[in-house]
């Protein structure tokens, strides 16, 4: 049965470069959300295994998204924050508000295969 | 007159994802700096054309009051200038650089702090941009246009009574901030007329891949 994919980022450029970097033979269902908002609206309507979430959105970002979910006991899914925000102190804040991998772009394909087993996932 | 470049909306998209990067390097390098978290917004990507500059200016200072800014010159395969406008207060983050908050800054050292911080994000920034596009630039030394100067001012500080040399620019625009804080940096990238056909050709290289 495929994973249940959700991808959160406002350009359609690195959503295809998040796609592209999946394992080859790793089954999915990709849903696609352009900001915090959306994700929201996505994963309050059906269950996801897994989100990547980027952290620089427009209307809601997504420390505010993991604020929401950190509060949200009924939304169960793995958080993989893929970001170009680099700084030590943005990855302790996803961790803490319940991230589980922080991913710096661009997006190393060995480094997300890596996380995917580390989780479960692959 | 140059030969007018358009980007299509995929490459706009593609140049905005590339200076998001280009700003995550520019908001470590602060934040290693000052030991906290940089808040960081989209980068905004526009073409700009001379003679839309003046109004573009009144517009992005609209609401700004006293104002510093630094001008840093690049060249190699992207040409161009950034500008960095940092809020009056700018050096009030001196605690944040090991400074007592009692100690007081001369304007020489104000100044000097200012420069400092804005090399270092505009260099971060600029070869962040650099290494996606597979191309190359070198920054000349930064040089500071005018310390807590009337935003106002601003066009006339940076190109005089005179239309700027050129006839179209991409504009890239990263604003950092901290929070509970009273800094804020607001930074504009403009690549060269010369740079837009190099720059072209690398995005369309990376939407093809």
């Amino acid at each position: 049965m495929p994973y249940s994919v959700l991808i959160v980022d406002d350009s359609a450029f690195s959503r295809r470069m998040l796609k592209k970097a999946f394992p080859e033979k790793w089954e999915v269902d990709i849903t696609e959300a352009t900001n915090g908002n959306e994700a929201l609206v996505a994963l309050t309507s059906r269950k996801f295994d897994i989100m990547f979430l980027d952290l620089t959105m427009p209307e809601l970002d997504g420390f505010g998204v993991l604020e929401v979910l950190k509060n949200r006991q009924d939304i169960h899914c793995k958080i993989f924050v893929v970001t170009a925000d680099i700084q030590p102190k943005a990855k302790q804040l996803c961790k803490e508000l319940g991230a589980s991998a922080f991913l710096p772009k661009p997006l190393d394909k060995e480094i997300l295969q890596k996380n995917l087993k580390q989780h479960g996932l692959l | 007159m140059s030969e007018q470049i358009d980007f299509t909306i995929e490459e706009l998209d593609i140049l905005t994802e590339i200076s998001n990067i280009g700003m995550g390097k520019a908001g470590s390098a602060l934040a290693e700096a000052l030991g906290c978290l940089v808040y960081l917004n989209v980068p905004e990507i526009m073409l700009v054309k001379s003679s839309g500059l003046k109004e573009l200016s009144d517009e992005l200072i609209k609401n700004l009051e006293d104002i510093n800014i630094v001008r840093q010159a690049f060249s190699g395969d992207l040409t161009g200038e950034a500008i960095i406008l940092l809020g009056k207060a700018a050096y009030s983050i001196k605690d944040l650089l090991g400074y007592e908050p009692s100690e007081t800054l001369n304007q020489a050292r104000q100044k000097e702090l200012l420069l400092d911080m804005s090399n270092s994000i505009t260099s971060a920034c600029l070869q962040g941009i650099a290494r996606q596009l597979s191309l190359d630039t070198s920054l000349s030394p930064p040089n500071m246009v005018c310390f807590e100067q009337p935003a106002k001012m601003f066009y006339r500080l940076l190109f005089g009574n005179n239309k700027p040399n050129w006839d179209q620019s991409l504009l890239v625009r990263v604003k950092f901030h901290l929070k509970n804080r009273e800094f804020w940096s607001d930074m504009f990238i403009f690549f060269s007329q010369k740079s837009l056909g190099k720059i072209k050709q690398s995005v369309k290289s990376l939407g093809e891949s």
